[in-house]
């Protein structure tokens, strides 16, 4: 009497066995499956950098925005603000009570700007003073970059101080309301223990008749956590009365303060990073049926070449359904085996590359494709001695 | 007492261009203990006959009966798997299973321990001739007479009733051919198998205990 065993028997172990000794077919489709697993992992990693990478814009993004018509002044106060100006530029210590109309105008504005932005919304609005006359800077600890020094500071070197938010090597634009008179300023240092929010520079008016000349300030920081507050606070920003469609050219009315804020470029970096995490969503289940194309071809053509095995197996009287299951179970230990070696190598891939060149990412080569967030902070080392004509975000050099 | 027997058995299958009449209304009965030789010009319908009677295909009409039952009414892949055991002229081995486990493999099929199954498969490999030290060797380490051998150490080890064989010695030498028919003869007479055996040798076959000769799909003559 024949003894039998309950169960799957020897065959299964024995279709392992003869997986392993067939080397060439199962190294293939076990390769088929370690690309598919890779390539489903890379392009997750990517995914996920690009998430990140949209989460770190948000999270770094300082986006410049630009204070239009500092105004509220009137002749009388632009004469004095004149006669301040070349006060400074004489270098001269003492203050003229005259001066006083002035630093009202000024601090009104500012409060102006301080009680509708500064409080609600974190903007920080520049006020430009002498750096050599400001008393304020006393007991002030200055930063200067390298090769700088308090000498320096004359008009005609357009340089400055400021207090926080950039970096020595960038630039604050002063707009005076004449198209190629518009001094830009180059940051070569730091003040810290002094007034907060001021720009430390000579003050550069037009040398012309000076009424006529509203004057304004650019490149003032305004930061922000996340869209959604972004558009809050523009909304805001611009239904308030005091404050109007941005225009750096506006005629002067005397009262109302304009604010622009640079998020043109920010805004199309996280477009560009959303398009990327959509267009990399829509990917992965193309991938996947791709992937599972491939397997499926690749296994049928292997198992093709093995028609007269299962044939010899129906002879021998197996069932197709034990056949088939044979046939899946190796494809599925192959799979297994294959696809756990892809992990290993995609989890940590994922620069893009390809699909950037087959123009289904964008961005080009900014850094948002090795997670690093594609805006980088205002004010970055990296951003040294260059500028945005946006005058705001700027995108890292690759 | 027959074992197997064909009763009328016609088989036509369609072409793109014709329907061919493999088999016009065969007649036989085959006993235990008794070797058959089928013989007949190629596409005379010997091999359609062995196919039909290993239960790989039903007779478009007519039936062939195991033991008194239509093998049309058996769960057919169950029957071959405890009764029928077919051997080739290209021996159809595992390519990467050794000797020992391709004369194993109807055992694993029917579930038996490895063990027994390879100590079993040993001894139908040494009843043919094989060599122990070539138990583990691949079907490609082989040569034609030895896979042969295998293939019949397979069919014994199935313990198969019918032993269906589609012209064993095809590729074979004369030698090895008389080997391998010596070693059916006495399968069927020392273990009361049924051997059946297509050839075109009609020296091999006057061998046998029986000769059937199949000329268009029919039985031409028996002797």
């Amino acid at each position: 009497m024949r003894e039998k065993t309950r169960g799957p028997g020897y065959l299964p172990l024995l279709s392992l066995r003869v997986l392993v000794r067939r080397t060439g077919s199962s190294l293939l489709l076990a390769a088929v499956a370690a690309l598919g697993v890779y390539a489903g992992c890379a392009l997750h990693s990517l995914a996920l950098q690009q998430q990140r990478a949209i989460e770190e814009t948000i999270r770094d993004t300082v986006i410049h925005c630009t204070v239009t018509d500092v105004r509220g002044m009137n002749a009388d106060n632009l004469n004095i603000s004149t006669a301040y100006v070349e006060m400074l530029l004489g270098r001269k210590a003492a203050r003229d009570p005259s001066l006083a109309g002035m630093d009202q105008a000024v601090s009104n504005i500012k409060a102006k700007v301080d009680w509708e932005l500064a409080r609600p919304f974190g903007m920080t609005l520049c006020r430009v003073l002498s750096f050599s006359s400001d008393e304020r800077l006393a007991g002030a600890e200055i930063h200067l970059a390298p090769g700088w020094s308090e000498e320096d500071f004359l008009w005609d070197a357009m340089v400055c101080l400021i207090p926080e938010g950039m970096e020595a090597g960038e630039y604050v634009d002063i707009l005076v309301n004449e198209p190629d008179a518009n001094p830009r300023l180059k940051v070569v240092g730091r003040v810290s223990g002094g007034p907060d929010n001021v720009i430390y520079s000579p003050f550069f008016m037009g040398w012309g008749d000076g009424l006529s000349h509203a004057y304004s300030i650019q490149s003032c920081t305004f930061d922000i956590r996340d869209t959604a507050r972004l558009e809050a606070c523009k909304e805001k920003l611009f239904s308030t009365p005091f404050f109007t469609e941005p225009s750096v050219n506006a005629t002067p009315d005397g009262f109302m303060v304009g604010v622009l804020v640079h998020d043109e470029v920010y805004l199309k970096s996280l477009e560009e990073l959303r398009s990327n995490l959509d267009a990399l969503r829509l990917l992965q289940p193309l991938l996947l049926v791709l992937m599972g194309g491939i397997s499926f071809f690749a296994g049928f053509l292997v198992n093709r070449r093995r028609k007269r095995e299962f044939a010899v197996m129906r002879c021998l009287g197996r069932r197709r359904r034990a056949i088939f299951a044979q046939v899946l179970g190796e494809q599925l230990a192959l799979g297994l085996a294959g696809g756990s070696c892809g992990p290993v190598r995609g989890a940590g891939h994922g620069s893009g590359g390809p699909l950037r060149r087959a123009g289904l990412l964008r961005g080009g080569d900014r850094d948002v494709f090795a997670g690093r967030g594609g805006v980088c902070r205002s004010g970055g080392q990296r951003q040294r001695d260059e500028t945005d004509e946006n005058g705001g975000v700027r995108l890292c050099p690759s | 007492m027959s074992i197997l027997t064909a009763e009328q058995v016609e088989y036509t299958y369609q072409t793109k261009y014709q329907t061919v009449y493999a088999l016009r209304g065969v007649d036989c009965a085959f006993e235990p203990g008794q070797m058959t030789a089928i013989v007949g010009s190629s596409g005379s319908g010997k091999t359609t006959l062995l196919s039909l009677l290993a239960g790989l295909d039903v007779p478009t009409k007519g039936c062939i009966k195991f033991r008194g039952r239509s093998t049309a009414e058996l769960d057919r892949d169950g029957w071959r798997l405890k009764n029928v055991s077919v051997i080739y002229q290209n021996f159809n081995l595992f390519a990467h299973l050794t000797a020992l486990e391709n004369a194993a493999y109807p055992l694993y099929l029917q579930k038996r321990p490895k063990k027994q199954a390879e100590e079993e498969a040993a001894c139908q490999l040494a009843a043919v001739g094989i060599q122990p030290d070539q138990y583990g060797r691949y079907p490609r380490m082989l040569s034609g007479g030895e896979q042969q051998r295998v293939a019949i150490a397979r069919a014994l080890a199935a313990g198969s009733e019918l032993i269906l064989a589609d012209e064993p010695t095809g590729n074979l030498d004369e030698e090895n051919s008389r080997n391998i028919f010596a070693i059916l003869r006495e399968l069927a007479h020392e273990r009361e198998r049924c051997v059946i055996a297509v050839t075109h040798d009609m020296e091999l076959a006057q061998r046998t205990d029986r000769i059937l000769r199949i000329q268009d799909g029919r039985i031409a003559e028996e002797r």
